[in-house]
């Protein structure tokens, strides 16, 4: 009995690490995406190559994907590989946030490297970026044709992340059209 | 010793230069408005650092977050409504002090809790330490008589 007693305050413990674990792990994963499932937010901003003004009408004709880049984002030209298969495979359409960045540095980088966007928009300033939580780059939406955040993606976007996070609830998207 | 004091020392200085180099570039029009951009960028977690307020980060995220709280300040918003702002974006994560929720409630009342435990664990165990010399006590008293018997028989024989 006396034993039990001693082992008590362990026991006692690791309930409390599980208990905040249960409660507060979760929170987290919803921390990072609390624009999840809302609207996406408006903007007015300048398109990267040509200056036209771009604005949230015109990302959410189809379901889409945007992506916060960066030519001073290591981990950007991590998965620039894996946008541009995405680009030749997937119909769906993939537009760029160039986030504080330098105008001619981006347009050099992407003629360089290859574009896999449409278009990028020109945030120099991270207003759309502070609108969406963004703190870095790089990172992934995925925008529903009534331009509602269904899929947020912190860091590099590979194949596993792509198979995982997006491709459901692209098919959900589908099933809803149906 | 006189090494650690001294790197002890280093870290007192360079901390208080981290946050003083921040807090020249905000300009306000009157002195309350900058007192409440300080205090609230001491409130508020960057989000980029994780362990550090927006005030002691020079992360480009806390750079932004900054200037949009000068910007909602001059535009005469009130510190509830910044809340929102930074909240509705980032998330609980960026609030040092959580609000209270379902699921958040066991940081609120969780070291309450676990101190009524400590309490009650401390008096409990007090509680049999103190009976156990007085076992102790019986158990010589006994060990004596028993003693003292054996003797008697040792003798007798």
């Amino acid at each position: 009995m006396n034993r039990l007693t001693h082992y008590l305050p362990l026991a006692l413990f690791i309930l409390l690490i599980l208990g905040l674990f249960t409660f507060l792990h979760r929170e987290e994963s919803d921390l990072r995406s609390v624009l999840l499932n809302k609207d996406f937010p408006n903007f007015s901003l300048s398109r990267l190559d040509n200056g036209e003004i771009i604005t949230k009408d015109d990302l959410i004709e189809l379901p889409s994907l945007l992506n916060v880049w960066a030519t001073w984002c290591v981990a950007c030209l991590v998965e620039h590989p894996f946008l541009m298969e995405l680009r030749n495979e997937s119909r769906i359409k993939i537009y760029g946030l160039n986030y504080k960045d330098d105008r001619n540095k981006a347009l050099k980088l992407l003629h360089k490297i290859g574009d896999p966007y449409e278009f990028s928009i020109f945030d120099k300033e991270g207003k759309l970026a502070i609108d969406l939580g963004v703190y870095g780059a790089p990172e992934t939406f995925l925008i529903d044709n009534q331009g509602i955040i269904r899929v947020r993606h912190v860091g590099v976007l590979t194949q596993e992340v792509w198979e995982q996070k997006f491709k459901s609830a692209l098919s959900e998207l589908k099933e809803d059209e149906n | 010793m006189k090494i650690k004091l001294f790197i002890c020392i280093l870290f007192i200085f360079s901390l208080s230069l981290q946050s003083e180099s921040t807090k020249e570039v905000y300009g306000f029009a009157n002195e309350i408005d900058q007192e409440r951009f300080y205090t609230l960028v001491d409130t508020y977690r960057c989000p980029k650092c994780q362990s550090s307020n927006l005030a002691g980060s020079n992360a480009p995220i806390a750079k932004d977050l900054k200037r949009e709280i000068h910007r909602l300040i001059e535009e005469g918003k009130t510190d509830e409504q910044i809340e929102v702002f930074l909240s509705s974006r980032y998330g609980d994560f960026i609030l040092y002090k959580p609000a209270l929720r379902k699921n958040t409630l066991i940081l609120w009342i969780g070291p309450f809790a676990l101190f009524l435990l400590i309490i009650f664990f401390v008096v409990g165990w007090n509680i049999t330490s103190k009976r156990q010399p007085k076992d102790l006590e019986a158990e010589n008293i006994v060990k004596a008589i028993e003693r003292t018997r054996l003797k008697k028989l040792v003798e007798d024989e």
